[in-house]
């Protein structure tokens, strides 16, 4: 049997990011895929344990900055339970509003990658005209489009006025009219073709390889961080998608179900919003180990943060999804799929090698 | 932490077996450097609860790797490996850091940033 | 200036590079080419093939193993060619600045034309930055280019600009910048 190598990346006009992998192929079919990476590492974690802690938000936030919310939630709720203070619940909410309206643009984005990766032009476009709504609407709670700074230690740092949760509530109509418009995508015989049967993960190997996020919940398994209940998720009614599929088709499913869970999510936070204080100060020192983990858009998201009680954190650790997620794309890869479906594999776990290689 | 269990080099991949038969995910593993000695937490998780496994070693002592148990454990330990110049049996560095890269950056004797720069 | 000449200026291709940067340069980068900012209107085209480029934007700082790739990227590309580094990262490596593994802003390895600041920049802002380079680009075809003694170039973003006064937050008014933006007819 002849085999060739082909090196797929680290610039590749498909993936935004830089990411290698060598496939060794007979004939069309991969047999075996070795991921490369560390063309974006930069050394977050050592940075953490140098900047003040106050500092830290923002450079949490900008390990990835498709997922600016979810990291600074984890960071700050971490070092909250290093302090032994919470935030007070109104914080809770914003916060618990701009982690979903976070999970809504980043999973708009995916799908256009997606249509993008496939030569699907007009899906891709019309997608991202729809996320650009959502980025109106965070701009106009946070200030700026991709980096939000809501999070500070002991809650947020801007509080939401009325007009403010009014004018969100419009946007969801509009995403939810937008994206029902465009739902028929998941019908389309050509998405069928490419995506369905196409990056097996079976449920044991998802398991077995420790999956997390939606690639978890396509492959059957109930895997929500968010039924934990922190912030305010434990006051609002959800239940985890979950479909059985166990391909990229399955993996579209959740993402596209998950975006009208997130809809719903939020028009529960403005209805149940609480009034009150939106920070609770504390100079607490920061002292003991804590584990924070919050349910990002690719999956749970590890946070473990060490104080030795001194002005400086001494260690903080970060596990991101994708990093879960890089062996069960591996395993997806090396079934023998065509090399034409390698972008749409990797990208059915929608890879964020950024935060991957921190 | 909660549910922590203190291991060493010969239990480690006892105790990790029976987070396997526990039908535990491996979620990932910290690296600490305490000064004198160094530590590795394993952290477990089946979805309600996690579990960890705090494994003490000298510089320079080799540790046994996980990876025949837990496949996803591969990237986990070479991270380590690249990132603080520890020992673990069957892996190599170079999953994260170039060659010119500073070597093992993240221990607290390491300067911070290269003067090179 | 013969056809060739000419059309470059008029639709010149972009090769974006992303060093070691967060993603949200990157996002900008990708949403300046989707309907709402529209570079095409431009005749601006992304293209994934470093040969047939004349623009690299670069984004996120230089680090040990990327430089390589990005040195590669550029000897690759046809003269005449520009390069734009794309936000705090690409210009000078930002708030990964103390980081062990980055080395700096994207001129520690390529010669960079115009620089982008923010943190991210505006798509206005990198669609301002490639129409700046175009200008350059321009006196480089015609070898009239000199070095404006102003030093580099550098695209002015809000970051300069007069805050807004207070009160405008308070009763939270949308940023003073929306204005600026394509109005969208489907809202
Ligand atoms: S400039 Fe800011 S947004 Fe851009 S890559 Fe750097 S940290 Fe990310």
């Amino acid at each position: 049997m002849v085999k060739s190598t082909i090196t797929f990346g680290p610039q590749h006009p498909v993936f935004p990011e830089p990411i290698q992998f060598i496939l060794k192929v007979v004939d069309e079919k991969v047999v075996l895929a070795e991921p490369q990476i560390g063309y974006v590492h930069r050394g977050i974690e050592k940075a953490f344990e140098l900047n003040d802690p106050k500092d830290n938000i923002f450079l949490a936030e900008r390990i990835c900055g498709i997922c600016p919310a979810p990291h600074t939630t984890a960071y700050v709720r971490g070092v909250e339970s290093l302090m032994g203070i919470e935030a007070p619940p109104r914080a809770k909410y914003i916060r618990t509003i701009m982690n979903e309206l976070n999970r809504i643009h980043s999973h708009i984005l995916w799908a256009g990658l997606l249509g993008d990766a496939i030569g699907f032009e007009s899906y891709f476009m019309q997608t991202w005209n729809y996320r650009e709504k959502v980025l109106d609407a965070i701009e106009k709670i946070s200030g700026h489009r991709v980096t939000y700074a809501m999070n500070a230690i002991g809650g947020v740092r801007r509080d939401m006025t009325n007009e403010q949760l009014r004018g969100l509530e419009k946007t969801m109509d509009y995403v939810e009219s937008s994206l029902e418009n465009i739902e028929d995508v998941m019908k389309d015989y050509t998405i069928k073709k490419r995506t369905q049967g196409i990056g097996i993960l079976t449920e044991e190997e998802a398991r077995r390889d420790g999956a997390v996020g939606p690639t978890a919940r396509a492959s059957g398994i109930s895997q929500d961080l968010r039924t934990s209940g922190y912030d305010a998720y434990g006051d609002l009614k959800f239940e985890p998608v979950v479909v059985n599929n166990c391909d990229s088709y399955g993996r579209f499913a959740v993402r596209w179900q998950e975006l009208k869970q997130s809809i719903d999510l939020i028009r529960q936070c403005i209805v149940k919003m609480p009034s009150g204080e939106i920070l609770t100060k504390s100079n607490n020192p920061m002292n003991g180990e804590a584990i924070s983990r919050v349910e990002a858009p690719r999956g749970e998201l590890f946070y473990y943060i060490k104080g030795n009680g001194s002005k400086k954190l001494e260690r903080v650790k970060v596990r991101t999804p994708t990093f879960a997620n890089i062996i069960p794309t591996v395993t997806m890869l090396s079934k023998g799929c065509q090399v034409a479906d390698v972008s749409v594999i990797v990208l059915s776990m929608d890879p964020c090698i950024s935060c991957t290689e921190r | 932490m909660q549910n922590e269990i203190q291991v060493n080099s010969a239990t480690l991949i006892g105790e990790t077996l029976k987070m396997l038969e526990a039908k535990m995910r491996f979620a990932t593993a910290t690296c600490l450097d305490i000064g004198d000695h160094f530590e590795i937490i394993y952290h477990f998780d089946n979805g309600n609860e996690m579990k960890h496994l705090r494994l003490s070693f000298k510089d320079g002592e080799e540790v046994p790797s996980i990876r025949a148990l837990y496949a996803c454990a591969r990237f986990i330990e070479s991270e380590i490996v690249d990132l603080f110049g520890v020992k673990i049996s069957g892996v190599s560095a170079g999953l994260l850091l170039g060659s010119d890269s500073p070597v093992a950056p993240m221990r607290k004797s390491a300067p911070a940033k290269s003067e090179v720069n | 200036m013969g056809i060739v000449e000419k059309s470059r200026l008029k639709s010149p291709w972009i090769l974006h590079y992303d060093c070691s940067s967060c993603n949200g340069c990157d996002i900008e980068i990708l949403a300046c080419l989707t309907p709402y900012y529209d570079i095409e209107r431009f005749g601006i085209l992304s293209k994934g093939n470093p040969k047939h480029s004349d623009v690299l934007l670069v984004t996120g700082g230089v680090n040990h193993r990327n430089k390589t790739v990005l040195k590669n990227l550029y000897d690759q590309m046809p003269a005449p060619k520009v390069v734009i580094a794309i936000g705090a990262c690409g210009s000078t490596g930002g708030i990964f600045h103390n980081c062990y593994n980055i080395l700096g802003g994207a001129d520690k390895i390529v010669p960079v034309d115009v620089y982008v600041p923010g943190c991210p920049p505006r798509p206005e802002a990198i669609i301002d930055g490639v129409v700046k380079a175009l200008d350059k680009l321009k006196h480089l075809q015609n070898g009239t280019w000199k070095e404006p003694e102003t030093g580099p170039i550098v695209v002015e973003t809000a970051v300069g600009a007069k805050p807004a006064p207070a009160a405008k937050y308070a009763n939270a008014a949308p940023a003073p910048t929306l204005n600026s933006q394509p109005t969208n007819k489907e809202a």
